[in-house]
């Protein structure tokens, strides 16, 4: 009795798996990217990729990524793909939840044939608010306020972000940095006239 | 004297509301729980900017007193200021609901035209 063993089908649907999950991740990426109003250039600048390497993750196309053809042949440790994918990641807020998950193609079922492209990437939730809304709350917040204030900030964002969507959390994140910018710069406002008026004391004392 | 000890206790509007949260938050008086009772309760939309210079306000004044809270990953790592109400504070807010109560006293709002 002869068994036949459609190997072929058998890695084409591995690579297909894995070729679904890459682009999986890349779309996560790069729609992630997109809801911060960052660009690629905001990227590169930042994590010093080149653009094609880039583009490359964002369209799970990994072997076009510097040691990806090591994915081709078997080497799952692709160290460069990895740091490559985990620095982008990082750098649009995906801090420390990326995990790789690296599975190794059963000996026994791939026989002697080497293994297809098995890197996959897994990235969790984890929902940042805008840096440009924190950077404009940085000009008016004394130090010790910025902890709390923004933490408060952070955490309502990641609260509606996972209810409702990151476009509804930026939108309400966005409302509330412009209607806290107005007691905040009134607030400054009070302490200059303050010192004003102080040095205005001063001055008239020194005159006399 | 009995006008100078009033005019320490007095209370702005926003500020009565906001002692008036924490005193209902009790232990869980932060400030995301404080602006969402506010605008829960009141369904007034309230920044955490305004929350923020209210409450700086009230603890120079000595009407409520703040302490470090737990980190949490949510808030990417920073920690929570909570908010306890001192006795000077509870005395402002009790000084301004007499206040409030004389002056309602003898006054009917169901008959006021509303323009």
């Amino acid at each position: 009795m002869e068994i036949s063993v459609d190997l072929q089908g058998y890695l084409d649907s591995i690579e297909s798996y894995h070729k679904a999950a890459a682009a999986t991740v890349g779309r996560q990426l790069r729609e992630c990217r997109i809801a911060q109003g960052l660009t690629l250039n905001d990227i590169i600048g930042e994590t010093r990729i080149n653009r094609h390497h880039l583009e490359a993750i964002e369209q799970g196309n990994y072997i076009k990524l510097p040691g990806g053809k090591d994915l081709l042949e078997g080497y799952y440790t692709a160290i460069y793909v990895k740091n490559f994918i985990r620095s982008y990641a990082r750098c649009i807020g995906f801090a420390e939840t990326i995990s790789f998950e690296i599975r190794e193609v059963n000996e026994a079922h791939a026989l002697d044939v080497v293994a297809a492209p098995s890197t996959s990437v897994y990235i969790t939730k984890n929902h940042r608010p805008p840096k440009f809304g924190e950077y404009l709350l940085y000009l008016f917040l004394t130090k010790a306020e910025r902890v709390y204030l923004i933490g408060d900030l952070a955490e309502e964002y990641d609260e509606l972000s996972s209810r409702f969507g990151r476009q509804a959390a930026n939108l309400w994140y966005y409302r509330q940095i412009v209607t806290s910018l107005r007691p905040l710069m009134r607030r400054l406002l009070c302490r200059a006239r303050t010192v004003i008026l102080i040095l205005e004391i001063i001055q008239k004392l020194r005159s006399h | 004297m009995e006008n100078q000890t009033r005019s320490q206790l007095y209370l702005g509007e926003f500020e009565e509301i906001v002692l008036l949260a924490i005193l209902r938050l009790k232990q869980d008086a932060y400030g995301v729980r404080i602006r969402q009772e506010i605008e829960n309760e009141t369904s007034r939309s309230t920044s955490i900017g305004s929350i923020y210079t209210t409450l700086e306000r009230l603890e120079a004044k000595g009407y409520v007193k703040s302490q470090h809270g737990e980190v949490t990953p949510e808030r990417g790592g920073r920690a929570k200021r909570y908010f306890k109400i001192q006795g000077a504070g509870a005395e402002a807010l009790n000084q301004a609901m007499i206040d409030r109560t004389r002056m309602l006293d003898g006054v009917d709002l169901k008959w006021l035209p509303a323009w």
